[in-house]
């Protein structure tokens, strides 16, 4: 049986490798759309953070005429004085202010503006600094240092293991997330297009009339949807590692710099399992609804209601911290993302892992014997 | 040979069952064509379909060459070729590569498929086009394909369902000329179509079918004759009026 269903894997997997188009969809595009996001953004992102930075920002000062305020400001904002009305950011003392005596500091400001609300967090940080200035004067009158007022250090110890500390928290919150959007969006198309696509082809009939036993054509289908979706979810993974490592926009877009981050082998291991048993499960789900569907059409409404509660089920668990609810780790799509979670931040067991494979195992063989039995009844064929 | 025998069909879903045919019987010989007429709708694809095995009749008999299509289902699929006029063969691979899938398909050596593939590139005149990717194809060198696919295994019954549908003139010359030149080297050739005088012209016997009755069956002179009418449009119209079933 695994003979014949190589021969139909291999036909499949051969247009597949021909077509320019699919092959741009399935593997070139997931590769980039990550880099592409990340470049764009940091790109963005650093670019207003410099113009922000370098601008020269109106700005009036109302109730106190301290060069030292002034001083303070000019060394950290290029700004220029203007009256109220015409000002960007106003910072207005009370009437009646004299340095040294406690007073309400009003800054106002548009916080429509990104330019705007960097530079009042700019005059927010230089009102501190010159309170500073004032408070040590005031303590000097006394003989005093502002150190002497310094009893207690803070230090902090980060408990967590090391592949949190150096990002792995990080990419468990982003990439199981991509990676089974791309599983099923990978799926989806190559999934379609051999169940329903061949029927709207009218080729199905054809296949059908030959040596090769029907089951050994459901699973040769199946086989190849799986593959697509593996290398659809890898290229994605791929395209997240290039990201990493991008000069550009990483450390804008995730805080901590991944570069440092190394997964340990048998992590890494762990994560292959997993989402082989998921591609195995996506693909024979969405080639089972191809089978039902008559058309292509109606089978990316089967399948997109589906790939909807997939990506919300994505964004929900996004945020969460790994999981000890061992019923999660039965449930299909939730097991994947949290075994993902555990693998990135060096927490995973293999009990968790049994139970994902075990349980993704059991529903892609429910739905690959359900496609199975389509193929070898009637069925298949009343749609043609 | 194939001999169809009191053959009915009836689809069941949960809600509803439609009976398709209605206990048709006809034979087709070696070295013939029959033609299998009639409206859409009327069964003709559900009985060519039973006959190539990808139905199963709900009762009566279907024998291809002798073989009950129910008791050896992948002996008669090695015995039939199987076109349908609904196929569109589309994609990068070439008619060359889709030949080869499809005799691996038939379990075919790899020796004999080249042979074949060789053989019949001859015959259909393919040799120009059997290496472009087929989506580049015309529908004219896609038919040829096409037939191609279901001659590789040198079947011995031959089972076109409306092959000439959405073709051009040119590809519909290829198919008719195809037709007849099975029908020469003594295989035996089943088609259905709701072209009349496509029939006509190709066909030495037909059966008329309409809501999954066999109306009338014989060599195409005879029933002509029998009936009085001067072609086939005219003979199935004075059938279906016989039946006094309104024509929409």
């Amino acid at each position: 049986m695994l003979k014949d269903a190589l021969i139909i894997f291999r036909k499949e997997v051969k247009n597949l490798f021909k077509d320019r188009r699919t092959l741009f969809s399935t593997f070139i595009l997931p590769l980039l759309v990550l880099p592409i996001i990340f470049i764009g953004m940091g790109t963005v992102l650093g670019s207003m953070e410099k113009d922000a930075q370098e601008s020269t920002y109106a700005i009036s000062i109302t109730g106190n005429r301290d060069p030292v305020f002034s001083e303070l400001l000019s060394a950290s904002l290029s700004h220029t004085a203007v009256d109220p009305q015409s000002a960007e950011i106003s910072i207005a003392f009370p009437v009646g202010y004299a340095p040294g005596i406690s007073a309400n500091v009003v800054v106002s400001f548009d916080s429509s503006s990104r330019k705007n609300q960097f530079a009042a967090q700019q005059v927010v940080q230089v009102v501190k600094d010159y309170e500073s200035v004032l408070a040590q004067d005031l303590l000097s009158l006394y003989g005093l240092d502002r150190q002497d007022l310094h009893t207690l250090d803070i230090v902090m110890v980060d408990v967590a293991s090391e592949a949190t500390q150096t990002g792995g928290s990080v990419l468990a919150m982003l990439v199981p997330y991509f990676l089974v959007i791309f599983l099923f969006a990978g799926s989806m198309n190559a999934g379609l297009d051999t169940t329903s696509g061949e029927k709207e082809r009218g080729s199905l009939a054809v296949l059908l009339v030959n040596q090769v036993s029907r089951t050994s054509i459901a699973w040769g289908k199946i086989l190849y949807v799986s593959l697509v979706a593996i290398c659809s979810a890898l290229a994605t993974f791929l395209g997240l590692l290039i990201s990493m490592y991008l000069p550009v926009g990483s450390s804008a877009m995730m805080g901590p710099d991944l570069r440092a981050f190394v997964i340990e082998g048998h992590a890494l291991a762990m994560i292959v399992a997993t989402l082989l048993s998921t591609a195995l499960l996506t693909a024979s789900v969405v080639t089972l609804l191809g089978c039902i569907a008559r058309t292509m059409k109606e089978g990316s409404s089967y399948v997109m209601p589906l790939y909807m509660v997939v990506i919300l089920v994505g964004v929900t668990t996004m945020y969460m911290d790994p999981t000890q609810r061992v019923v999660l780790f039965l449930v299909p799509i939730v097991n994947t993302i949290f075994m993902m979670k555990e693998s990135f931040m060096g927490m995973a067991t293999v009990g968790h892992l049994v139970m994902t494979v075990v349980s993704n195992l059991s529903f892609a063989t429910l739905c690959a014997l359900m496609v199975s039995r389509l193929f070898n009844s009637e069925k298949i064929l009343q749609t043609v | 040979m194939i001999q169809v025998q009191d053959l009915t069909k009836t689809f069941t879903t949960r809600k509803s069952s439609k009976q398709v045919l209605g206990g048709i019987s006809f034979t087709a010989n070696d070295g013939e064509v029959f033609g299998l007429l009639g409206p859409n709708g009327a069964g003709k694809t559900t009985t060519l379909r039973t006959i190539a095995t990808l139905l199963q009749p709900t009762s009566g008999r279907v024998l291809v060459d002798g073989m009950d299509i129910v008791a050896h289902g992948r002996a008669v699929r090695y015995r039939i070729g199987f076109l349908t006029g609904e196929m569109k063969l589309t994609g990068q691979l070439t008619g060359r590569e889709m030949l080869e899938f499809f005799g691996n398909l038939d379990h075919m050596e790899t020796a004999r498929i080249q042979q074949r593939i060789g053989q019949l590139s001859l015959d259909l005149d393919m040799e120009r086009f059997l290496d472009t990717p087929i989506a580049k194809l015309s529908s004219g060198m896609t038919q040829k394909v096409s037939l191609a696919i279901s001659l590789l295994h040198e079947p011995h019954v031959i089972i076109f369902d409306e092959p000439t549908s959405n073709l051009d003139v040119l590809a519909v010359k290829i198919v008719s000329d195809f037709i007849r030149s099975a029908k020469e080297d003594g295989k035996c050739v089943v088609l259905s179509t709701h072209i009349l005088s496509e029939a006509e012209r190709l066909c030495d016997r037909i059966g008329i079918l309409y809501e999954g009755r066999l109306l009338c069956e014989g060599p195409v002179d005879a029933v002509l004759e029998e009936h009085g009418a001067r072609d086939l449009e005219q003979l199935f119209f004075q059938l279906v009026q016989q039946q006094k079933v309104p024509l929409c």
